[in-house]
């Protein structure tokens, strides 16, 4: 039997949820709830690739009159999402348990919210993965605001003030921000509907057909509300308040979705509706040019002076989500494949330096640079692992990130913006120096005090992921063409200029 | 001008208890202001029933059950009162003037720069500005909570003018999200009281640069 687009489509949004349902009506149970997360994460990432098969054969598939549509850009986040979901619940089923959490509530208490933290970790995989399906331009404010509400408590999870600090203002400043693209979206459609004669005027492939005909101050306008709003999900600076806090007091795995795909949603978003006005107002992309380039920096700079290794991975993000932003900004053939290429060496390297640390701190309960030092001895593994990492993120060959930002480099020579390509040039010097300067301080410094000795590598389900991150940023480093007929894809449903 | 009146209330006022009594008086007036509306556009019927039961019945108990227990008055804004009332009758000037002057490159239809939607538009704009001053100048993460909810009646009225014939589940939607969104907030400031003793944004130090 043939499974239709609509069953497909609908399994894969909706399949998260039923576990969900279920793992929170389970929550006491000490054996079920992790079984039922790994399988409600893998469904998803399993029917992901017959989603990508019949997009890469038919070009696109839509359901409900083209309400839910997935094409090849679509598809490039789909596949993260669920590949990161999946490879960051088999991470969180031992690293969840080992946390103080159990010491500091009683192990009754903790284990009903451990029930309720997988259940919320599926809820919000769910609402990603309707964020990237849908082709309605109010739906998507719907489920990106949805994806922040979803994961606002896991962030919050631990409950201390930390944590509940940075819950507060990441959901006050998410949902403020965001709002602002509520407007834009429902100018873009209010201006759409008049020239709209057949179908929904909230559809992004209707408005495309009528663009041209809205006046340049109405597009201006929505182009500024969907910056505000979309670029504040993006953590691109000066919005980006909200993102060192959350990722460094969520736990690990849910520091591991944010990093990894939660702002690269705001990027999906930004691209959508930014892909309606390119063709016909390419002036819209020096706008995202200049938040990129921005970003790019300010990101790379606030990371230098960082202490805490996950908020210096969190900066380390705004620097990165730049280049990504700076590729689309661009907005060539090569600039939009520099891009993808980029998001994907993203969401393979940040989740891989985020679970090593997370293996650190399950091993040690540190996460202080200044604290740690000469742990590699003690944690071979992890220590190569998060050196692929980091050497991915500097763009070091012959790993993902090196072909990426070279891509990049390529693409902004081509459009001769040289400026561009020595700030480019910069940032990644400066990358370089953060993340070897810390993956040398915690790994190979001095042993800071004799507690380190006690250091040993994290269980199997903790390396694992680990090393499939790791082995998968060597892979595509060397052999980029596996992705080319995704990447070039994508990159030609783009608009140029 | 009464949503104007009720949003400066709602933000200035210090006894936490009246502010979110100005804040439901607004929820009212919002379900009355949409009705009205709703005798040219039918569809604003279904808009009116929801903002009454999410914005005046929902959000103004879950504000009302939040209160219980906290000191009667709001830990003391960045900004007092005078200035407060000099600076929102320069933004109830400057976003009236812009959106009356300006009403061609800001309306993105025809409906939207014919009054009375004109005016629905700069109040809407006004009531979404005060909530984000609201958000800005408090120190009560309380209030920010209120702030956030009248950015969110600005937003909910602007769409009577901008888009009336909005599809019912799109509206749905909305308001679900910020229904949800309203009662995280409180849930993880009532969290903060508890662990941390108070709901003084100032006091939120623990994670800076």
């Amino acid at each position: 039997m043939v499974c239709t687009n609509a069953n497909l489509i609908l399994m894969l949004i909706l399949s998260p949820l039923p576990f969900s349902l279920a793992v929170l009506l389970l929550r006491r149970s000490e054996v079920l709830k992790e079984p039922l997360t790994i399988i409600g994460s893998f469904i998803p990432f399993a029917i992901s690739v017959p989603v990508l098969q019949r997009v890469m054969d038919e070009g696109y598939i839509s359901a409900f009159g083209n309400e839910l549509l997935i094409d090849h850009l679509s598809a490039i986040f789909l596949l993260g999402i669920s590949f990161v979901g999946f490879f960051a619940s088999i991470f969180a089923i031992r690293y969840m348990r080992q946390h103080p959490l159990i010491a500091r509530v009683g192990e009754e208490i903790a284990e009903r919210r451990l029930g309720i933290f997988y259940s919320l970790f599926l809820f919000f995989l769910s609402t990603m993965l309707w964020s990237v399906s849908t082709n309605n331009i109010i739906i998507l404010w719907v489920a990106i605001e949805a994806t922040t509400i979803a994961s606002a408590l896991l962030v919050s999870f631990y409950w201390d003030r930390r944590a509940l600090e940075a819950g507060y203002k990441y959901l006050l400043l998410l949902t403020v921000g965001v709002t602002f693209s509520l407007f834009g979206a429902v100018t873009i459609y209010a201006a759409s509907a008049p020239y709209i004669a057949n179908g929904s005027p909230l559809l992004f492939t209707n408005i495309k057909e009528v663009i041209s005909q809205i006046p340049a101050n109405i597009i201006l306008l929505s182009a500024v509300l969907f910056t505000m709003g979309f670029g504040t999900k993006a953590g691109l600076a000066p919005f980006h308040p909200w993102l060192p806090d959350a990722y460094a007091e969520a736990p690990t795995p849910i520091s591991v979705i944010l990093s990894g795909i939660m702002t690269e949603m705001g990027l999906y978003a930004l691209l959508r509706t930014f892909g309606l006005f390119l063709p016909a107002y390419p002036v819209v992309a020096s706008t995202l040019l200049v938040l990129a380039v921005f970003s790019m920096l300010l990101g790379a700079f606030l990371a230098m002076v960082q202490s805490d290794l996950k908020r210096l991975l969190a900066y380390s993000s705004v620097s990165q989500i730049g280049y990504i932003a700076m590729g689309l900004g661009v907005g060539t053939y090569l600039g939009y494949y520099g891009a993808f290429y980029q998001l994907i060496s993203h969401i393979l390297a940040k989740p891989l330096l985020f679970m090593c640390v997370g293996a650190i701190i399950y091993s040690l309960a540190l996460r202080n640079i200044e604290e740690l030092g000469g742990v590699g001895k003690h944690m071979p593994i992890t220590m190569a692992c998060f050196f692929i990492g980091a050497f991915s993120l500097s763009g070091i060959p012959p790993l993902a990130g090196f072909l990426s930002k070279l891509t990049l480099i390529i693409a902004t020579a081509q459009a001769h913006l040289w400026w561009l390509l020595l700030l480019t040039l910069l940032t990644s010097l400066l990358t370089l120096f953060y993340a070897v300067r810390a993956a040398y301080t915690v790994f190979w410094g001095e042993e800071k005090s004799e507690f380190i000795k006690e250091a040993k590598e994290a269980p199997l389900s903790i390396l694992f992921p680990i090393l499939v991150f790791s082995i998968l940023t060597f892979i595509l480093g060397v052999y980029p063409q596996l992705l080319y007929p995704l990447l070039n894809s994508a990159s030609l449903l783009a608009p140029f200029k | 001008m009464a949503l104007i009146i009720t949003s400066f209330g709602a933000v200035v006022t210090r006894n936490l208890r009246y502010a979110t009594y100005i804040y439901a008086i607004q929820a009212l007036l919002l379900t009355t202001v949409i009705s009205l509306f709703a005798t040219a556009s039918p569809t604003l019927f279904l808009w009116a029933a929801v903002a009454f039961i999410t914005k005046f019945i929902i959000i103004t108990w879950l504000l009302l059950s939040f209160i219980k227990g906290m000191p009667e008055y709001e830990i003391k804004a960045i900004i007092g009162f005078a200035p407060s009332v000099i600076i929102v009758t320069l933004i109830v000037i400057v976003v009236f003037e812009i959106t009356h002057k300006y009403v061609h490159f800001l309306a993105p239809t025809t409906l939207a720069t014919e009054e009375p939607y004109r005016t629905n538009v700069a109040v809407s704009l006004i009531v979404f500005t005060l909530g984000l001053y609201g958000i800005l100048t408090r120190r009560d993460a309380f209030k920010t909570a209120i702030g956030l909810c009248l950015l969110e009646n600005g937003a909910h009225l602007s769409l009577v003018s901008l888009a009336p014939g909005l599809k019912e589940t799109v509206i749905i939607g909305i308001v679900t999200d910020v229904v949800l969104g309203v009662y995280l907030l409180l849930f993880i400031i009532r969290g903060l009281r508890e662990v941390a003793g108070t709901t003084d944004t100032y006091q939120l130090t623990e994670l800076h640069w």
